[in-house]
């Protein structure tokens, strides 16, 4: 009876467990599952949740749909932005930020495949359609050894494998885009799945921006044209009982023109990614054994027009990546061990620039060539009852120029001691061969990633946390309080002028130092009844320290936010309706002010502050949705973003203008901010 | 159900109390901003003021308070040293000037200024490259009835300058000004090769904005062919972004002008100068 209550009203469920599980290939049927030690979200239910236990949280299925969302559209990164450790990334910004590190810092995976993306341009669309998507893990603490190559935390997205009964279609019509996903059982053995997304915002979105931002003129967003399209697809199938293959393919193209005519500026942005693998599982002596080959790629392109002068830019990186794991029991262990190997061909920026008659050397830009290897061995025991120790052993090679290599211990410990109360302690040794670079600071999606080298150095970092789990009331209640501290050497800040383009390599204007982060996270969610959600709340600190900038002292990184708090909650009336509130506040980006003005050659020039020493305003945010189901997996969805029209600038910059007419030279503050209140309303369609 | 509709509006008014933050000046510290310059056959030249705070606008009478005309400028070649007298000249910004006289820029001499000021000393080191001549430089216009149109210049590179072209149009304007994208390294350049490129008139912002980069025909347009050292080139690159780029949102601008002004900001700096009159007919 309670189960078909959670199910009717579409409830979020958390739990707590003791011990993490391990994800089988076939996702679970559960939706949204958090543990202190991974994350995983998963789109749509068929089941109910079920074996609720402490230390593993877990979100009803169908409850993303129920939550506010930017114009309609589900998305799972958002909504990981709204537990502890994930922090609040502010408007139009697609990069995801965890635990105090850099946004290039996670491994993004797509069925472990690792995926080059800048994300969608102002943050309006989800990274991926939720709809081909079987389930979305987060590894925060503790991260498993298979996993490698990044500093910080891992996102691994898995879409659907699970053979359909029957075909169907479903997907969402929303004001600036669709979504269509067809599943196919081919025949008893095979079945596919086929998405495709497609926006249409220029349609509408001018007279959005007209209607709010552009109302102020110093405000106005004018210029501005931006699509994508991207298309899933996904074959699998038995061989035989023991066997199975599947086939993934993704593509996905973005298209953005600006134009600024104050700053004689246009221009426009191309970025693409495209991946396809094939993955065959089988068993050996009746141990699951898998192997999989990929290639997964990235490319952007830059063009702009700055008054006579010319940029092309292109940045590209494709992997060729082969793929195995064997798991097996001994002594009572629960091993699992692999190789991996990835040839990555880069180009991390090549330029063209004409100045009218004027012709620049071309430099050296042809591609460059890195080998990346890892070998791993990880083990889950229980020790006793109560006390579990799961510890990984993680080997990488890297090759450009020179060669490379680290050993990566892994460690978690847990101890449960009893059916509501448990602790964990856990200890990662992470190494990073493939850096990311992001000359903009203001989220234009121009990433770029540059191999480790001579030059370039590898980066690496430790991590120890600790959390404590407790849950209340047969589970309706759970609290989780942990506390974790980082630490990060050969961290980058990046620097890029438009001028500076000309005559330096990136390599030239890049900047090495280390930066740590620590902070405590709790978390405190009520599971059943009409009225469920959450309350997540962060203070951290995350700091970098650079000998080249601030005199060599600790400044704090861009994302460093002190307080970063979330309040989800969903009243559900009836099988029919229901309502749902966002609340997020954050404190506000450090980002670089300037201090001072002068005159240089009659043209007011400014003296900036310390490196991050200002403040942008306190992020503040309520969304409101509203569903009406006149069938299952069938409504229209209301949603009101920002319903109070709180001004959260994206970036804020001052200049210094003379006025003619009163003779005064005074400073102008800009406050560059895209959307206020943003109704919406979507249909979701099953059948 | 009653007590939950009692929380969700406390919540919504809570939230709907938040006020936008205004934007939060950072602490102010004055700096001694200097512009100097010493060009092969012409004394040094140099303007100081403070740095202004960004909290408040500035009147004439305020803006005067920042310019600095007690201090002691000299300038020394190494073999003699002198001290720059006061003058006034409203065609600068600011418009109080410490000029030199009797000790003349040459070639391959290195030049130190020492400021003194307000228990300060402010120092800086340049020297003056050897100058390239143009070989040519002419107006041209797209068509016959064109009233506006581009200045070419043609010379051959060398292999390690930093060059610089600076216009003024006579009677309109009172600098010279870089010309947009007019400071670039021979590096950039084949060497030995003879170069022609179109030149852009510079941006700008005081006392009127201008952004063209076009001249009028039927102007008289002095040309500064120019010579740097490296920390004359990186300033007036990145003086350039800090004008252009502020308000990029791809590329932003939110560094200091590189200086090389030891104890405060700005730049001293030697340059290897031809001089050529154009006429825009």
């Amino acid at each position: 009876m309670k189960i078909k209550s959670i199910l009717a009203s579409s409830i979020l469920l958390f739990s707590l467990a003791a011990h993490s599980a391990e994800l089988p290939d076939s996702p679970p049927d559960s939706i949204l599952y958090i543990s202190g030690q991974e994350i995983i979200v998963t789109p749509l239910q068929k089941k109910p949740v079920t074996g609720l236990s402490v230390g593993k949280i877990t979100l009803d299925p169908a409850a993303a749909l129920h939550l506010p969302a930017l114009l309609g559209n589900t998305d799972l990164l958002k909504l990981l932005e709204l537990t502890p450790g994930i922090q609040n990334s502010g408007d139009a910004n697609t990069h995801l930020y965890i635990r105090g590190g850099d946004p290039g810092h996670h491994l993004l995976l797509y069925n472990e495949i690792p995926f080059y993306t800048s994300g969608h341009l102002l943050g309006f669309f989800p990274l991926f359609n939720a709809d081909h998507l079987a389930v979305l893990e987060l590894h925060k603490t503790g991260v498993p050894a298979r996993y490698g190559g990044r500093l910080g935390s891992v996102i691994d997205v898995r879409t659907k494998n699970r053979l359909p009964e029957k075909t169907s279609v479903q997907g969402n019509v929303g004001l600036l885009s669709s979504q269509a996903t067809l599943q196919l059982p081919l025949n008893e053995k095979f079945a596919l799945f086929l998405s495709g997304r497609k926006t249409y915002l220029n349609l509408l979105m001018q007279p959005v921006l007209n209607a709010t931002v552009n109302k102020n003129a110093k405000n106005r967003v004018d210029g501005l044209d931006y699509s994508f399209y991207d298309v899933n697809f996904t074959l699998t199938g038995d061989l035989s009982e023991k066997d199975r293959v599947t086939v993934d393919a993704f593509f996905g193209q973005d298209h953005f023109d600006i134009s600024e005519e104050d700053l004689l500026l246009n221009g426009n942005l191309r970025w693409q990614n495209y991946l396809l693998s094939a993955k065959w599982d089988s068993r050996i002596r009746n141990n699951p054994w898998s192997q999989r080959v990929y290639v997964s790629a990235y490319r952007n392109t830059l063009f702009t027009h700055q008054a006579e002068m010319t940029l092309d830019r292109l940045s590209e990186l494709q992997d060729i990546g082969y793929q195995n794991s064997y798991r097996f029991s001994l002594w009572n262990n629960q091993l699992e061990t692999g190789l991996q190997y990835i040839f990555h061909t880069l180009r991390p920026q090549v330029y063209s620039i004409r100045n009218v008659a004027m012709d620049y050397q071309p430099a050296d830009f042809s591609p460059e060539q890195a080998h990346e290897a890892a070998v791993y061995l990880s083990s889950t025991q229980n020790i006793t009852d109560q006390w579990k120790v799961d510890w990984g052993l993680r080997y990488n090679g890297f090759f450009q120029e020179q060669f490379m290599q680290s050993l990566e211990p892994r460690l978690l410990l847990q101890y449960r001691l009893n059916e509501t109360t448990s602790f964990r302690a856990a200890y990662n040794r992470q190494n990073q061969y493939l850096n990311s670079l992001s000359p903009s600071s203001v989220g234009i999606p121009m990433d770029f990633w540059v191999a480790a080298s001579r030059q370039i150095r590898p980066q690496s970092g430790n991590e120890f946390s600790a959390g404590y789990f407790q849950s209340f009331n047969k589970e309706n209640f759970e609290l989780s309080a942990e506390i974790f501290y980082k630490t990060m050497n050969h961290v980058n800040e990046y620097f890029q002028t438009f001028a500076g383009s000309l005559d330096e390599s990136y390599e030239d204007q890049l900047l090495y130092g280390s930066g740590h982060a620590y902070g405590l996270e709790l978390l405190f969610k009520r599971n059943y009844g009409r009225w469920t959600g959450w309350l997540s709340y962060t203070l951290a600190r995350s700091e970098r320290t650079f000998e080249e900038i601030n005199q060599g002292k600790t400044f704090p990184a861009r994302f460093d936010r002190r307080h970063d708090l979330s309040l989800v909650s969903v009243y559900t009336f009836n099988p029919h309706w229901d309502i749902s509130l966002v609340y997020v506040y954050a404190t506000g980006n450090a980002y670089t002010l300037p201090s001072s003005w002068y005159f240089i050659n009659h043209t007011p020039v400014k003296e900036y502050g310390d490196y991050n020493s200002a403040r942008m305003p306190d992020y503040n945010r309520m969304d409101l949705s509203v569903n009406y189901w006149y069938k299952k997996n069938n409504g229209i969805n209301f949603s009101v973003y920002n319903v109070w029209m709180i001004n959260n600038p994206v970036y804020i910059f001052m200049n210094v203008e003379h006025n003619e007419n009163t003779g005064l030279i005074q400073v102008n503050i800009k406050q560059k901010k895209l959307y206020t209140l943003t109704p919406s309303v979507s249909w979701r369609f099953q059948f | 159900m009653k007590r939950y509709f009692y929380i969700l509006g406390i919540t919504l008014l809570l939230v709907s109390c938040a006020e936008e933050n205004a934007v939060q000046f950072i602490e102010y510290t004055p700096k001694v901003a200097v512009e100097g310059w010493i060009e092969n056959g012409f004394p040094a030249v140099v303007l100081l003021s403070r740095t202004a705070p960004f909290d408040h606008p500035l009147d004439t009478t305020a803006l005067m308070k920042q310019i600095i005309t007690s201090a002691k400028v000299s300038v020394s070649d190494g073999e003699q040293t002198e001290i720059l007298t006061l003058g006034v000249n409203y065609d600068y910004m600011p418009p109080y000037i410490y000029y030199g006289q009797t000790l003349r820029g040459e070639t391959g001499k290195t030049y130190t200024l020492k400021i003194e000021y307000n228990n300060q000393v402010i120092s800086a080191e340049t020297y003056i490259p050897e100058p390239v001549p143009l070989d040519s430089c002419w107006f041209v216009k797209t068509s016959p009835s064109d009233t506006t149109g581009y200045i070419h210049v043609r010379w051959k590179n060398t292999s390690d300058a930093y060059y610089q072209i600076a216009t003024k149009v006579a009677q309109k304007e009172t600098v010279y000004t870089p010309c947009l994208y007019g400071n670039f390294s021979a590096a950039q350049l084949t060497v030995d090769a003879i170069v022609e490129i179109q030149i852009n008139k510079g941006p700008m912002l005081f006392p009127k904005i201008q952004f063209n980069t076009y001249f009028s025909a039927g102007e008289t347009v002095y040309l500064k062919f120019r010579t740097q050292p490296k920390a004359g080139y990186d300033f007036w690159t990145s003086w350039q972004n800090e004008i252009l780029n502020a308000q990029n949102p791809i590329f932003p601008a939110h560094t200091n002008l590189i200086s090389n002004i030891q104890g405060g900001t700005g730049l001293w700096c030697g340059y290897g100068t031809y001089t050529y009159q154009i006429e825009t007919q």
